[in-house]
């Protein structure tokens, strides 16, 4: 009954007026995500109050720049938990670290302040047993962003769409069995997410492909809450400039088509490109004790001409035959082919004229071939 | 008045002629141990700043312009290498190292196997002394290794997986009793921290609370970058400022988090406070 009086009172979801943001957050320890190989996994996380469930990742809170935020949070777990608010500075109260902020117990709740004074990416994430709490899934990220669709006073540095993106990893052992996590230290990932998805799930996913025109600049967001190292490879097609880390400026906008990101840290940048493009982001995770990358995944991107002066999307034809992929270029372009995990199997340069490619070994199923600005899925 | 003014020319010059010149002298001692772990205990080789053995590492620090004059006194029973800025020393008894050092954090290390898996590294901090200056040096081990290396001898190949984490041979909440780990001031302060990463795996330390100036980085990537969370790559070392703008408790710990274990076990390892009061 307390509950439902609670979901009942924390509706709307999200209460924007000119400098209040009223967010209202619940946790629970009984979710249940979809794998790639559509089988299920259990995860602990966050969830809005008003829709009485919770997902992996936690909702992604976009907060305008120089709010006063109050975020309610309702724990109906049977543990304790807390909400970090990892990198807004927040007070000593509002900080969530139980022993030196507070516990919010089962069933109860609780009311965390902050100010968003700097635009940038946040996360916010438990911090009770933080180890296991946050392998579970209690995590979420947050953006700040100044309504004038610029960073920082540059005119130069203005967008025109946004897209968040947040890197995780799960130690499937983990939340099969939550009871038996085993020593803490021996966490060890198997399973690398983009927003919660991997491998095909991305590439399937509409919603969490970059889709943008070459008038556009994106401004794109993103954050590591993982145990390992990402590295993010954006194609040299793309025009990448690298603006903000950790919520301030950088002290010169890098131009750089590759960043490392480590358990924590957040990178705000803008993409452009004049001219069209298809292809993508690869994510590459590495184990931080052993060096060894360990998971890949891969957003795809598609840039096109404005409507009216759109340009014919190219194409290109391409078969399969006794195991060696073959197509025809005009010219010499670089080329990659990628599972539909998003690992990149092969990459390099094509040669003008008849290409072939041979996939024998290669395990037999749908590929994805990028040549230029062409994407085509092929089949083996 | 010209011959005065020659003469104060003069003095000016020598007077900075002679601090150039001036010495930082300090000595530290090699030494190694037991301490507990768990119910067990972990072999240590460490640099302490007094003859006494602890598993605690030493910290060197000089101003800028002054030349490092290191003596280092072996206590362990076995001869060493030392590396110390891309140089070589044999160490049995006692060694002098003087050399001139850029500003900077520096690493000084016994080189093989009993460097890389029993802690025997320290920092060296040349710079600006006159701020409260605090020192956090990074380690992983792994126990396995340790107790393989009982004998000093490397006996098997061990795969990695680190169980021991610290911060100045400390491990919390061990690490708020060390004056150089655990941060005490007031908001509006000026706070250098020196920080190293002498392990042998990757760290990222999140700080709560604030966002810190980092003022130099041996690797030149972050320099004048505001972070709240940055990397510190194998033997990579970093110059922190933090002027704090609220007064608070609040942690600094890596945020890849296997490593704010002992033995598994959480809260410990690589964390420790800030404690900013008004």
């Amino acid at each position: 009954m307390r509950k439902l009086i609670y979901i009942l009172i924390c509706s709307p979801l999200l209460v924007f007026s000119q400098d209040t943001t009223v967010i209202h957050l619940m946790s629970r320890m009984d979710g249940r995500h979809t794998l790639e190989n559509a089988s299920q996994t259990n995860f602990w996380g966050y969830g809005y109050t008003s829709e009485d469930s919770i997902t992996l990742p936690g909702p992604l809170l976009e907060i305008p720049k120089g709010d006063s935020v109050y975020l309610h949070f309702y724990n109906d777990s049977p543990e304790n938990h807390t909400i970090h608010l990892h990198g807004l500075d927040a007070s000593q109260a509002n900080d969530g670290v139980p022993g030196t902020s507070f516990s919010v117990h089962d069933n109860d709740s609780a009311t965390y302040r902050f100010l968003a004074n700097h635009e940038g990416s946040y996360l916010y994430h438990c911090h009770v047993a933080t180890t296991q709490h946050l392998a579970m899934g209690m995590y979420g990220m947050i953006v700040v962003a100044d309504e004038d669709m610029r960073l920082g006073e540059d005119e130069s540095l203005t967008y025109s769409k946004s897209k968040s993106y947040l890197f995780s990893d799960m130690d499937r052992g983990w939340n099969r069995d939550p009871l038996n996590p085993g020593p803490f230290n021996q966490y060890e990932a198997s399973y690398f997410m983009v927003n919660g998805m991997s491998g095909s799930m991305l590439l399937d996913s509409l919603k969490e492909q970059i889709y943008i025109e070459t008038v556009d600049t994106l401004r794109l967001n993103i954050a590591n809450v993982g145990y390992e190292k990402v590295t993010v490879d954006i194609p040299v097609e793309v025009q990448s400039r690298i603006v903000c880390s950790d919520g301030r400026m950088l002290p010169d906008v890098l131009m750089n088509n590759e960043l490392e990101l480590f358990p924590g840290e957040r990178y705000t940048l803008l993409l452009s490109s004049t001219a069209g493009y298809s292809g993508g982001i690869n994510v590459l995770y590495t184990n931080l004790s052993t060096n060894e990358q360990n998971g890949e995944n891969f957003i795809p991107i598609t840039i096109e001409s404005p409507e009216g002066v759109k340009e014919a999307k190219p194409s290109i034809d391409c078969f399969i035959q006794d195991g060696v992929l073959q197509f025809n270029c005009q010219e010499r372009e670089r080329f990659s082919l990628v599972d539909m995990q998003g690992r990149l199997v092969l990459n390099g340069y094509t040669e003008a004229g008849l290409n072939q490619i041979s996939l024998e070994g290669r395990t037999r199923g749908a590929y994805i071939l990028t040549i230029g600005r062409v994407v085509v899925k092929v089949v083996y | 008045m010209a011959r005065s003014k020659k003469g104060m020319i003069r003095l000016l010059i020598f007077i900075s002629f002679s601090l150039s010149l001036s010495a930082q002298r300090d000595t530290v001692y090699l030494n190694s141990g037991y301490e507990s772990y768990q119910s067990d205990s972990l072999l240590y080789l460490r640099f302490n700043q007094s003859e006494e053995s602890q598993p605690y590492s030493a910290l060197s620090k000089l101003s800028s312009g002054e030349t490092l004059d290191l003596t280092i006194i072996n206590r362990d029973t076995e001869s060493h290498t030392i590396g110390f800025q891309d140089a070589e020393y044999s160490l049995t008894d006692t060694l002098t190292i003087s050399t001139s050092l850029a500003d900077g954090v520096h690493i000084l290390e016994v080189l093989g196997d009993e460097g890389l898996y029993l802690g025997a590294k320290m920092l060296v901090y040349a710079g600006d002394l006159s701020y409260a200056t605090y020192s956090w040096q990074l380690s992983d081990l792994q126990k396995v290794i340790n107790d393989d290396l009982k004998d000093r001898v490397l006996d098997s190949t061990w795969t990695y997986q680190p169980d021991v984490f610290s911060i100045n041979g400390r491990m919390y909440p061990n690490t708020l009793n060390d004056s150089l780990a655990y941060v005490e001031e007031q908001v509006g302060d000026t706070i250098r921290i020196v920080v190293g990463n002498t392990g042998l795996m990757e760290h990222a330390l999140h700080f709560h609370g604030y966002h810190v100036d980092i003022l130099w980085d041996s690797e030149d990537q972050m320099t004048n970058w505001i972070k709240d969370t940055f990397p510190l790559k194998k033997g990579q070392t970093k110059l922190l400022q933090l002027v704090p703008h609220q007064a608070g408790v609040f942690p600094v710990h890596d945020h890849n988090l296997i490593v704010v274990t002992n033995n598994g076990l959480y809260p410990g390892g690589m964390l420790t406070r800030l404690n900013i009061s008004e």
